[in-house]
């Protein structure tokens, strides 16, 4: 068994007057990939954001309960969100690099706006985070053009980059392939296989079938409740909730 | 059936090319005007030269052309700042009630006529420094606000949300998210509106009439009494003499070209940058 990097406590969250997730108790092992899976609109993008508090941004939310990050409760009064978001690095559903910035700045903007300036400890950010999605020798060579002349895998492996470059701990992904080719996303699949060795991963899926190749854990989420969480082998192939059976089994 | 059918669909047809020829013949009659009248002055001594005596021949109207750009540039100093912060507190940050009030205030501004804007500005501005280009360019600028406003509220608010998740997400603080991704990634829209806003107000004419008086010299500094192309247009017109009143031609050419040349160069702008996006 692993440590626990990221355990919820009862979790809920609404939005306005509906609760969108209801008392989730959840362990999300270090160093490995948790898949959550679940039909839309499940809560499992408002799950992923409520453990970078990302929620706080938006109006209307409200989150009860404990999400500690390696013990610590995140919600703490004392804890300041920014620093929360900078330890959990975040990818989401649609390739959303920074139009207005180049490559280089995409990766870097995260370190330059929380005041870190110096060029040689960027330069060496940029070239080891780029290596690491395997983007370094598509765009070394044009560091300065805009992001958004990068293909959507590119772009993507960018984003992914972006997160990186801040150094986190934890890695959330919120259905980062649905929006590629099949070959895109393939890419990001093993990128993602060689990450889980640094960062614990959390990846949002509507594929079933991705869910079960690259996870080691996953946790299947139904209209707000966690419904079973265990070894994604355990639950492929011996679940133990009926509506999980049908959900990996595609009757749903 | 199908024959009614056939004939109803063919009137509306031409009902609507009827309504649009009926919309743009005038503006075709007024551009072709303007034109046509406005070539026989428009020469380089039009744009180098100020005003010659009264009944000779040529001279120019440099005098409003640098009037009309120092003017303008008091308006934008004045109206650049607030308006694009009043955008942003608009966009990102108002709620509720206080946000309503805002809007309306806005709102109300853009609908008071110009006219008593100049008169505003009289009696805060000129009553103490006199006829100056502070005055117009404080009434100009005052007029324009709401326009500056309104085109930066709306390019922020089209910032889509997973850019603005993406920058919270790296651990961003929040007013630096809205100030280097927010506006950065809708720097360029905000800045077509800063133009259309510049567009809009140049050609303005009686809020100058009440601030800058309209002389024959070109004003020396912020607190000297200028005039502009517009309101040269409006003297001119109004005199007997022939002389001046193709010069007023030849001015409203000069304006029409700069007010194309604006909106022209922004959707130019504005579609570059949309292949990028």
């Amino acid at each position: 068994m692993f440590g626990i990097k990221i355990e919820t406590k009862d979790l809920s969250v609404w939005y306005k007057d509906k609760q969108i997730l209801k008392e989730i108790f959840l362990s999300i092992p270090e160093k490995q990939i948790t898949a959550i899976m679940g039909p839309s609109g499940c809560g499992k993008t408002t799950l992923l954001k409520a453990l970078n508090r990302l929620l706080d941004i938006h109006e209307g939310y409200k989150v009860s309960g404990e999400v500690l990050l390696d013990g610590n409760n995140v919600y703490d009064p004392k804890v300041n969100p920014m620093e929360i978001r900078a330890r959990i690095g975040m990818v989401f559903q649609k390739p959303s690099p920074f139009p207005h910035l180049s490559i280089y700045d995409n990766v870097v903007v995260g370190l330059k706006l929380r005041g870190i300036t110096d060029k040689k400890y960027l330069d060496d950010v940029v070239k080891e985070v780029l290596n690491k999605v395997g983007l370094w020798d598509e765009v070394k060579d044009r560091l300065e053009s805009s992001a958004a002349k990068l293909s959507g895998g590119q772009q993507q492996r960018l984003c992914i980059a972006r997160a990186l470059a801040l150094n986190p701990e934890v890695l959330l992904l919120d259905e980062p392939t649905s929006a590629l080719d099949p070959i895109s996303a393939a890419k990001i699949e093993s990128l993602l296989l060689d990450l889980k060795k640094e960062y614990t991963i959390i990846i949002v899926t509507h594929n079933i079938q991705q869910a079960a190749r690259i996870s080691d854990y996953a946790a299947f989420l139904y209209m707000g409740q966690l419904i079973e969480f265990g070894k994604t082998q355990e639950i492929f192939t011996n679940p133990k909730n009926e509506l999980t059976e049908k959900y990996v089994e595609g009757r749903m | 059936m199908k024959r009614l059918r056939n004939l109803i669909d063919k009137s509306y047809t031409a009902l609507a090319a009827c309504s649009f020829f009926i919309l743009v013949l005038p503006l075709l009659h007024i551009i072709g005007s303007i034109i046509i009248n406005g070539l026989k002055r428009f020469d380089l001594e039009l744009i180098t030269s100020p005003p010659k005596s009264l009944l000779s021949a040529g001279g120019g109207i440099l005098h409003a052309i640098v009037g009309t750009a120092m003017v303008v540039f008091v308006a934008m100093i004045i109206s650049l700042p607030i308006g694009f912060l009043t955008g942003i507190y608009l966009a990102e940050f108002a709620r509720g009630k206080l946000a309503q009030i805002i809007r309306a205030l806005i709102t109300t501004i853009a609908g008071i006529p110009s006219i008593i804007v100049g008169v505003f500005a009289y009696t805060i501005i000129v009553v103490v420094y006199g006829f100056s280009v502070l005055a117009g360019g404080f009434a100009l600028g005052f007029i324009s606000i709401p326009y500056v406003v309104r085109s930066t509220e709306e390019a922020l608010k089209a910032v889509p949300i997973e850019i603005k998740e993406a920058g919270f997400s790296l651990g961003i603080p929040r007013w630096k998210v809205i100030l280097f991704i927010d506006v950065g990634y809708a720097k360029s829209r905000i800045i077509a509106g800063f133009l259309l806003a510049l567009a809009r107000v140049i050609g303005e004419t009686a809020p100058l009439i009440v601030t800058i008086l309209g002389g024959i010299n070109i004003p020396s500094g912020l607190f000297s009494p200028a005039n502009a192309i517009p309101l040269v247009i409006y003297q001119y017109a109004l005199s007997p003499f022939k002389a001046w009143h193709d010069i007023a031609w030849s001015a409203a050419l000069l304006l029409l070209i700069i007010a194309l040349v604006m909106n022209l160069g922004v959707r130019y702008y504005l579609k570059i940058k949309a292949i990028y996006y």
